[in-house]
């Protein structure tokens, strides 16, 4: 894999829930957080089980799939939403999918690249945090170092990221 | 209404004033010669006209003449007259002979143009009932309702006469969903004031609570001086064609999300595929075997969607595929069908055993063999199925039972995960023996052990 791999201590003591039914991408997800020093809470597959881990654990950031087996479902997005857990919505759904109160929720198409996975998770993450002004996220992104990546961090909704394979 | 004599003998008629003037004949004289009446007399009408003269002048007739005809205006226009009289005949025998027609005439214009109005208002009714689409007219000013066809009825599930009694364009909106009610009426207004429209609203039939798509086209209805009098509309049911397109966009949506999930699962194959750092050559064959298994999944998926992949043809088509000797293995042959999300895990996990097995296990030894056997069982309440990959009569290389790759973890891991199963894979002396569990609930479209055929219960 890429530089995406390397240890970043932004991501240290932070918690991160991966939601996916899909095992592969799921553990490829978990796999990519756990290099960048991050506490990987599941990857849970079930919608069930996601509201669990968010209502039994201390959850900093989540990145979740939209389809879990059954078609698209929003409760875990709306879950995380309501309790102001900034979250990244990973998906091979259109984004006109999204329903009118997740619209702006950070998005990634798949297939995704773990770089690109673990960056704009930094950036949206970072995003809700410091309007909430909560540590330890307020000076992520000045201390933060994009992987391969260039910033690009001015495109607020849906950051379209360049990467070296 | 005025009176005609017409002398067969010295071929001129002579009329009164009332009659000349029916004729618009010009003044001077009351006498006229057939080629003057002829001149004004529609070109279509002057046959008929001679017709009758002759059927009235048949010695053999009764003598009677009527016709309607056409008579030309000094405008232009023509006016409808109607003629009628009786012929006289004098001499006997074959000297017998007609002299005279005398008759009268009179203006019948008014009553053909009120028959023809009529005939088409009949005609325009009989299409207003038969057509599946609702026709209706309001009054400009009161915006009531004045005419509704009966597709009224079946479109709103409303009855006619509740539909136009009281303040009826009040009653109509009512019908319509909340959403939708503003717009609509202000459409109705729009028309008033000389517009034509076309628009989509919902309403709520009351008869079923079901909600339907309607495309209204309104156009105003003006007296010959422009003024709008009326508002004419078609109301189309277009709940057909908006379900229609509302499933094709879920259809788009959902073939969308499979084919990024799909390539997504490519790239994750790839990448542990290559993992364990072998050779090109066998990365290649790996990455075949695996890609054309995910093919037959999705082959097999599309060619009955919704119905699910029958085990058993799922794990003959994995064993035939590797060219796998029919004398080595038995397949269950009890009737399962698997939901789309199983299907893909057990159609990769049974090729990576059979591509195991052709390798290593027993079916590269002429003494294996392979028994494949499923079954239903309660745990914990549930209903699972379990599903065993028995090999046998295989000795067992030294370096084999290390061998943690794709086909473990997808069975041990992948299985578990995605399908709240459980995974094993046992090597034991005589061959390996692989169990996979999982509860059918969702997993499984439908399910039937019993021996008669038919899988769908």
């Amino acid at each position: 894999m890429t530089s995406g791999g390397a240890k970043h201590p932004e991501f240290e003591g932070i918690s991160v829930l991966v939601v996916d039914d899909d095992y592969y991408q799921a553990t490829d997800a978990a796999d990519a957080f756990a290099k960048v020093g991050a506490t990987v809470i599941g990857p849970c597959g079930h919608v069930d089980q996601a509201l669990a881990s968010i209502e039994s654990t201390a959850i900093d950031c989540a990145v979740v799939d939209l389809n879990l087996g059954l078609g698209a479902s929003f409760d875990v997005p709306r879950c995380l939403k309501n309790r102001g857990i900034p979250l990244l919505i990973v998906t091979g759904y259109d984004e006109s999918m999204l329903p009118p109160d997740l619209k702006g929720t950070s998005w990634l198409d798949k297939p995704v690249h773990r770089t690109a996975l673990v960056r704009t998770m930094a950036l949206s993450a970072t995003r809700v945090r410091r309007a909430e002004d909560r540590a330890p996220w307020s000076n992520l992104t000045a201390s933060f170092q994009p992987f391969d990546v260039p910033p690009r961090a001015t495109h607020p909704r849906r950051p379209r990221l360049r990467y070296r394979q | 209404m005025g009176t005609w004599d017409y002398d067969l003998v010295g071929n001129v008629c002579h009329f009164d004033e009332r009659a000349r003037k029916l004729y618009n004949l010009s003044s001077g004289s009351l006498d006229h010669r057939p080629e003057g009446i002829t001149a004004v007399v529609h070109p279509d009408d002057v046959g008929p006209m001679f017709d009758e003269i002759r059927k009235a002048s048949d010695v053999d007739g009764d003598g009677r003449y009527e016709i309607d005809y056409r008579i030309a205006q000094t405008d232009g226009s023509y006016r409808w007259l109607r003629a009628w009289g009786k012929a006289k005949f004098e001499g006997e025998g074959p000297a017998r002979r007609a002299v005279r027609i005398v008759g009268a005439t009179r203006d019948v214009t008014n009553e053909k143009t009120a028959r023809a109005l009529r005939e088409s208002e009949e005609r325009l009714r009989a299409f207003g009932e038969a057509s599946q689409d609702v026709l209706w007219i309001r009054d400009a000013e009161t915006l009531q309702w004045e005419y509704l066809t009966p597709a009224f009825e079946t479109i709103y599930g409303v009855s006619r006469e509740r539909a136009l009694a009281g303040d009826n364009l009040a009653q109509w909106a009512n019908l319509i969903v909340p959403e939708d009610r503003a717009h609509a009426t202000s459409q109705i207004v729009r028309v008033r004031d000389g517009e034509r429209v076309s628009f989509e609203f919902r309403i709520k039939r009351p008869s079923d609570g079901e909600i339907r798509w309607l495309r209204d086209t309104d156009f105003p209805i003006r007296d010959p001086n422009g003024k709008v009098v009326g508002i004419g509309g078609i109301g189309h049911d277009i709940t057909k064609d908006r379900r229609a397109a509302d499933r094709q966009e879920m259809l788009t949506a959902e073939l969308q999300h499979r084919v990024r999930n799909i390539l997504a699962n490519i790239r994750s194959i790839i990448g542990r595929t290559a993992g364990n750092g072998a050779a090109i050559s066998e990365f290649r064959d790996h990455l075949e075997g695996r890609l054309a298994a995910l093919a037959r999944t999705q082959s097999v998926l599309t060619r009955s969607p919704g119905e699910g992949v029958d085990l058993e043809v799922l794990v003959r088509e994995e064993l035939l595929a590797q060219a796998a000797d029919e004398k080595q293995f038995t397949v269950s042959d009890s009737r399962v069908r698997l939901a789309s999300k199983a299907a893909e895990a057990v159609t990769l996990a049974i090729h990576e055993l059979a591509t195991n097995a052709v390798k290593y296990g027993a079916l590269v030894q002429p003494s294996g063999r392979i028994d494949i056997a499923w079954r239903t069982e309660p745990r914990n309440g549930v209903t699972w199925l379990v599903l065993d990959w028995i090999e046998r009569g295989v000795s067992i290389a030294p370096d084999r039972a290390s061998r943690q790759g794709f086909g473990t973890e997808l069975i041990t891991r992948r299985i578990p995960y995605e399908l709240r199963g459980t995974g094993t894979m046992d090597l034991r002396t005589d061959g390996l023996h692989a169990e996979i569990a999982f509860p059918v609930e969702g997993a499984v479209d439908s399910l039937s052990a019993r021996d008669d055929g038919k899988a769908r219960t």
